[in-house]
């Protein structure tokens, strides 16, 4: 009745990064994908992960100000000769 | 690429808007100033378009623009006597093992084992806002930025200026394995201390 040996939670936090990177051979990619469907725990881990992530992303840093635009454009439209 | 030789000044316009902000934190791996990486990226910006009739093709124009970058912070990080972290990846020293308190039950318990000892339902009773906040976004810069370098620099391109997996580990002369693993320890420490700050598990908030 039971398949091979099942995933643990501590195998999900172990193998999360390369499941997210398509790293995993396709019987462990089964593994975890099996073990988070019904693994609530699992999944708040996942989900905080998620939220870390999106917290990484918004921490990027500023953009330009539009001074520094409109500088950095007027030298594109008329490059100095290379001075270096 | 063409645009920019012709000196389309709307494409050009356009990549400044796309490549700034991840240029920036790429920059702070190298100074740990904002004012001066920020500096440091307008004279990267400066450079690419001196040279941008120079450019060959051989590699993508992101890695082009990002290498003239490193160039750029690094010229800055040596004027002001600062060590670069790029080159602590030659000396490959070893990374330490994590020594978190483990949050799994036993491997020899008899029917369950190695599974979570916490729901991780702690950050769902938060309001959303708390969550998804600018202070967790604070929180999570300062823990990149307190990564060792050599798990710092994955995770600064990785998740923050969003840069693919393959791309790091060439950028960095590192395997794809090594690449993930340095990844995956990085995250996990970024993780525990946003936990730290919103509330350990059972901590309520």
């Amino acid at each position: 009745m039971r398949g091979p040996p099942r995933a643990s939670c501590e195998d999900v936090v172990r193998l999360l990064t390369d499941y997210q990177d398509d790293a995993l051979p396709m019987s462990e990619r089964l593994e975890f994908e099996r073990h988070v469907a019904v693994c609530p725990a699992c999944r708040g881990y996942l989900s905080q992960m998620r939220a870390v992530l999106a917290a990484a992303r918004a921490g990027c840093g500023p953009g330009l100000t539009p001074a520094d635009e409109a500088a950095l454009l007027a030298a594109f439209r008329t490059p100095e000769p290379d001075a270096r | 690429m063409e645009a920019l030789r012709g000196r389309d000044e709307a494409a050009f316009a356009d990549l400044m808007r796309r490549y700034t902000a991840p240029m920036t934190s790429v920059a702070m791996l190298y100074v740990r100033n904002h004012a001066v990486a920020e500096e440091v990226v307008q004279d990267a910006w400066l450079s690419v378009v001196r040279s941008v009739d120079r450019f060959e093709g051989r590699s993508s124009l992101r890695t082009w623009i990002f290498t003239i970058l490193a160039n750029c912070a690094r010229k800055r990080a040596a004027r002001e006597g600062r060590c670069v972290p790029f080159s602590s990846l030659l000396g490959g020293e070893p990374l330490e093992p994590s020594a978190e308190p483990d949050p799994f039950t036993p491997a020899d318990h008899p029917r369950w084992s190695r599974i979570w000892t916490t729901p991780n339902d702690a950050w769902d009773a938060l309001p959303e806002d708390r969550v998804l906040g600018r202070e967790c976004v604070d929180v999570v810069r300062e823990a990149i930025a307190g990564l060792p370098p050599l798990l710092r620099e994955v995770m600064t391109l990785r998740d923050v200026a969003g840069w693919s997996a393959r791309e790091v580990a060439e950028a960095l002369g590192i395997s794809d394995e090594n690449q993930r693993v340095r990844l995956h320890r990085a995250r996990a420490r970024v993780r525990s201390e946003l936990e730290g700050y919103l509330g350990a598990p059972g901590a309520g908030a």
